[in-house]
């Protein structure tokens, strides 16, 4: 009993403190202050690299040197879609059983594993009774069988017709390649006087043929596919002017054929285009035209394999790196050679084409970017009375960037920026570095940024963000000295933020 | 869970807000029955002592009103108007019968069964700073966020003796406890951490939660269902044990200076089976990680949460535990001229322990102008209330407080009294000021011959 009057005092406590009503607006005027930790950990270059973009993505070199690598891809239509086989109708001769197959577009086929298509069936012939009709081919199997039809076909006023398709599915054509003829055995019988009957009309059809695999021989230059592709260097879409200097890019071309047949791929046009400037730029011999000739794949699901590269020994591609080029194009025509033989394609086969751009982050940059990103706050900052962001840096890298991030409205119109005063603040410090790469000292950078009610308020405005960053990557003894970047290189970040939240 | 637990004791605490628990004038006056808190080395009046049901009541708190927090919202506000820690309890003692006999004229023999109710919060001051300013004021300080709570119920059987002189008196008492039922929470450590420069966040916890209940009804609780406090506490079995001792002595000096004190109810109850939770364990948030970040991992956040969870899962045992009882001392100085007996003086040094020693200092005067009514005034003062500057809804500092006894027919004495009359509340229609309370009344019926012993005397031959 005790126990229970102890607590019904406690539920008592608790009614009367409800109705306190304390007055809050007492300590309006002094809102609670929390000290909090955001974002802590370091990251790499190859971490921030591959968060700027998705095109570009970092491969790291035996020393540890970090590059860039930008990278588009294409290929050509597949065989099934380059070879879209046409009906093949053959009319069904008294006696005769075998029938060469027709070539199309200079392809002789010999033989046809099938993933679909028919087989169909056409006779005509007047009758008063009903006709057995046979087709059967030794050169269509499957499964070690072959290919069998028989059926007992009424007479219909006078007259027998038949029209049927049997699937061809799972089944594999094939000739020989010394006379690409089919062997099809077929008889028509009166099935009440048992008597052989020569139909007037008595025709099968390949029809919708669908092939798993194909051999062939080729006569003529057949052409799979013509197109253009375009390597785009994001990271210098943005840049807007300065001077960029890497030391050894190269630009690998590769070819995967997984045709069994000879390809020949030519590429041409191969120029580059700068963003900041507007303007073409040429490359120099070899290019821009080049020519591969490709040995078929050895077998089924072998293939060859063609790398061509052009860097600073057989071009300007430096030269056009300097100038800021933020895309390379090029066009290619993908033809197959006559097999001289014979040929054989999956369904699947293809050739790739695949250029790549390798910037090794080695020599020196002094560039400005800039880049609008599409932002607006759908939170309310009502519920705070001001924030302040603390963040610190320390870097490895042999890296200085200054910046700001304006802050747009609708109209275009820059109504705030992050830092306080309008031009670029310092945002990385560059660490000190030895020629061989040892971090002597690292940047330390300390950046306080505050959020104020009133610049809460204003950030409804907020369209855009826009970013500008003058990078800098050099020693300190000359902006053009070269540097390199290494993996190795990290970047401590420590982001904490002390809120007042609006009581 | 421990905001769970906070919000429960926050949202149950306040209505304790009283300033006494002194026991001022009970110790001051005579009212002659009233346990071994009173003075266990006092003899009977008479032959035959009986103790009739008696009862105290007491409530005590340094607990704020929200309102007055919230005025000294300033961490320097805070730290000089308010003390380390907000401290509320609640005690409750049902004397059911008691037996005294004096033998062999100097020797007293008494024996006695009380129902015993004791419960204490104990809340950090830098909780509601914490929740009030925020962490930011105190960046490179642990903030102490640990609440400590007990909450017993026992039935305590006491043997107590007293040797009498006519110049002073010595008495010794022990007991045997029946535990009912318990619960504390005693965090060692349970701390906020903001680091330098960095802001990172350590929360700490050594903490220890232990009762006498099934684990499912602690979890429940825990998780906020309030109801199943009422099915933890309503216990039809004791299970636990324990035993403790009290004593106490009084000597006259100077021919007009009586001393005396008394320690009482030290001891431990031993529950036999309880649910015991800890939680020993550190975390610190650093932020989500940068590379997280960068990747889009949207897991990161909710990791963040399961290493939290992980690093202060408690670990439960079903195991014995013990609980210390709630002790108090008292040393008394009464001014005392024979001729003037009616109108003594004292002055007392009161403490009692629960988390720990909490101390008061008292005066009183005792008037005693007719045997069936006796009035003793007393004021005492709480040196570890409140202190700084006066606002209207704290509990002030002094308590002045009023107990009527006296005897009928010389057989029958009562007493009735409080430490903390509501003054204001009575004569200003104020009702709130009820919320403190403090209380106790009781009757007893002596027999027999007069004992000489019962008062101190100055003589040291033959008592009178």
């Amino acid at each position: 009993m005790k126990e229970r009057i102890l607590f019904v005092l406690l539920v008592i406590g608790g009614w009367w403190l409800m109705g306190c009503q304390p007055d809050w607006n007492v300590a309006a005027d002094r809102p609670p202050r929390y000290a909090v930790p955001l974002l802590h950990g370091s990251v790499s270059a190859a971490d921030i690299i591959d968060t700027i973009g998705e095109r570009q993505k970092v491969k790291t070199a035996q020393d540890g040197l970090v590059s860039l690598v930008f990278r588009a891809s294409t290929r050509s239509k597949t065989a099934e879609e380059a070879f879209s086989l046409p009906s093949l109708p053959l009319v069904l001769a008294p006696g005769v059983s075998t029938y060469p197959v027709p070539s199309f577009s200079g392809v002789q086929i010999y033989r046809i594993d099938c993933k679909g298509g028919f087989l169909r069936i056409v006779l005509q012939q007047p009758s008063a009774g009903p006709l057995q009709v046979t087709v059967e081919s030794p050169s269509i199997v499957k499964d070690n069988v072959p290919f069998s039809f028989s059926s007992e076909v009424a007479s219909v006023n006078g007259m027998v017709q038949l029209d049927t398709s049997v699937s061809l599915q799972g089944y594999t054509i094939s000739v020989p390649q010394s006379s690409p003829a089919l062997t099809i055995n077929h008889s028509v019988v009166d099935v009440s006087t048992h008597v052989p009957v020569i139909p007037t009309m008595f025709s099968v059809v390949f029809d919708s043929l669908k092939f798993r695999y194909m051999e062939f021989s080729l006569g003529t230059d057949y052409t799979l596919e013509s197109f253009r592709d375009t390597v785009k260097i994001d990271l210098m879409e943005h840049i807007k002017e300065g001077n960029l200097f890497m030391r050894d890019p190269s630009l690998i071309l590769e070819v995967v054929n997984e045709m069994g047949a000879p390809v020949k791929l030519g590429f041409s046009n191969v120029t580059a285009y700068a963003a900041a400037t507007g303007q073409s730029i040429t490359f120099l011999s070899p290019l821009p035209s080049l020519f591969v000739n490709m040995d078929p794949a050895p077998g089924r699901g072998d293939t060859t394999y063609f790398r061509y590269r052009i860097d600073t020994t057989n071009s300007n591609l430096r030269d056009v790196l300097s100038l800021l080029a933020s895309e390379i194009r090029y066009q290619s025509l993908v033809t197959m050679l006559p097999t001289g033989g014979t040929g054989f394609v999956e369904d699947t086969s293809k050739v790739t084409v695949t250029a790549s751009l390798h910037i090794p982050l080695y020599g020196y940059a002094n560039v400005t970017m800039e880049k609008e990103f599409e932002a607006s706050f759908t939170e309310d900052m009502g519920s705070m009375d001001s924030l302040v962001l603390y963040l610190q840096l320390k870097s490895d890298f042999p890296l200085s960037a200054e910046g700001q991030l304006y802050m747009v409205d609708s109209q275009g119109v820059v109504f705030d920026s992050l830092f306080a005063q309008s031009g670029p603040s310092l945002v990385i410090s560059p660490a000190t570095v030895a020629l061989d790469g040892t971090v002597l000292q690292q940047g330390v950078t300390f950046m306080k940024i505050a959020i104020g009610r009133q610049r809460a308020q204003r950030l409804k405005r907020l369209a855009k963000l826009r970013a500008v960053m003058m990078l800098g990557l050099h020693n300190a003894a000359s902006p053009v000295a070269e540097m390199k970047i290494f993996d190795s290189y990290r970047m401590a970040i420590q982001l904490s933020a002390e809120i007042t939240p609006d009581l | 869970m421990k905001r769970v637990i906070f919000s429960f004791l926050l949202s149950a605490v306040p209505p304790f807000l009283l300033q006494a628990q002194t026991n001022v004038a009970l110790i001051g006056s005579d009212p002659l029955w009233a346990g071994v808190e009173q003075n266990v080395g006092r003899p009977f009046p008479r032959l035959i002592s009986i103790g009739l049901p008696n009862v105290y009541v007491g409530e005590s708190t340094t607990f704020p009103s929200l309102d007055t927090l919230l005025r000294y919202s300033s961490p320097q506000d805070l730290h000089q108007v308010f003390p380390e820690r907000f401290y509320g309890q609640l005690n409750a003692r049902f004397g059911l019968l008691s037996l005294g006999v004096r033998v062999f004229e100097r020797h007293h023999i008494r024996v006695s069964g009380e129902g015993m109710m004791e419960g204490f919060v104990e809340i950090p001051r830098d909780l509601p700073d914490l929740i009030l300013n925020g962490n930011a004021p105190y960046i490179g300080d642990t903030l102490d966020l640990g609440i400590r709570l007990r909450f017993q119920s026992y039935d305590r059987y006491t043997l107590d003796y007293v040797w009498a002189a006519p110049q002073y008196s010595l008495g010794a008492a022990i007991h045997y406890y029946r535990g009912w039922t318990t619960v504390n929470l005693m965090p060692d450590q349970f701390g906020l951490y903001t680091h330098d420069t960095t802001l990172h966040l350590t929360l700490m916890s050594d903490a220890t939660l232990a009762a006498t209940a099934d684990t499912a009804l602690v979890r429940e609780w825990a998780d906020g269902n309030v109801d199943s406090l009422n099915v933890m506490l309503d216990r039809r079995s004791p299970i636990g044990n324990g035993i403790g001792f009290s004593i106490g002595g009084r000597v006259r000096l100077l021919g007009f200076l009586n001393l005396s004190g008394n320690w009482a109810n030290v001891g431990t109850i031993k529950w036999r089976t309880g649910s015991v939770y800890r939680i020993k364990s550190s975390y610190t948030f650093r932020g989500l990680d940068v590379a997280d970040v960068l990747h889009n991992d949207t897991a990161a956040v909710q990791s963040v949460i399961d290493s939290v969870k992980t690093a202060f899962t408690p670990t439960f045992s079903h195991t014995s535990f013990s609980t210390p009882t709630t002790q108090r001392f008292f040393l008394r100085a009464d001014i005392v001229f024979d001729q003037f007996s009616f109108l003594p003086v004292g002055f007392v040094l009161a403490g009692e322990k629960n988390a720990r020693w909490r101390l008061t200092y008292g005066a009183y005067l005792n008037m005693a102008f007719l045997p069936p009514l006796s009035m003793t005034f007393s004021a005492s003062y709480r040196p570890l209330g409140v202190k700084g500057r006066s606002y209207k809804t704290a509990a002030p500092n002094i308590n002045w407080g009023l107990m009527l006894h006296g005897h009928i027919a010389k057989v029958f004495s009562y007493y009735v009294g409080t430490d903390n009359v509501p003054w204001r509340g009575i004569f200003r229609g104020q009702w709130d000021r009820f919320r403190h309370l403090d209380v106790t009344a009781g009757f007893a019926l002596h027999f027999g011959a007069r004992n000489p012993y019962y008062k101190l005397r100055i003589y040291t031959d033959e008592p009178r």
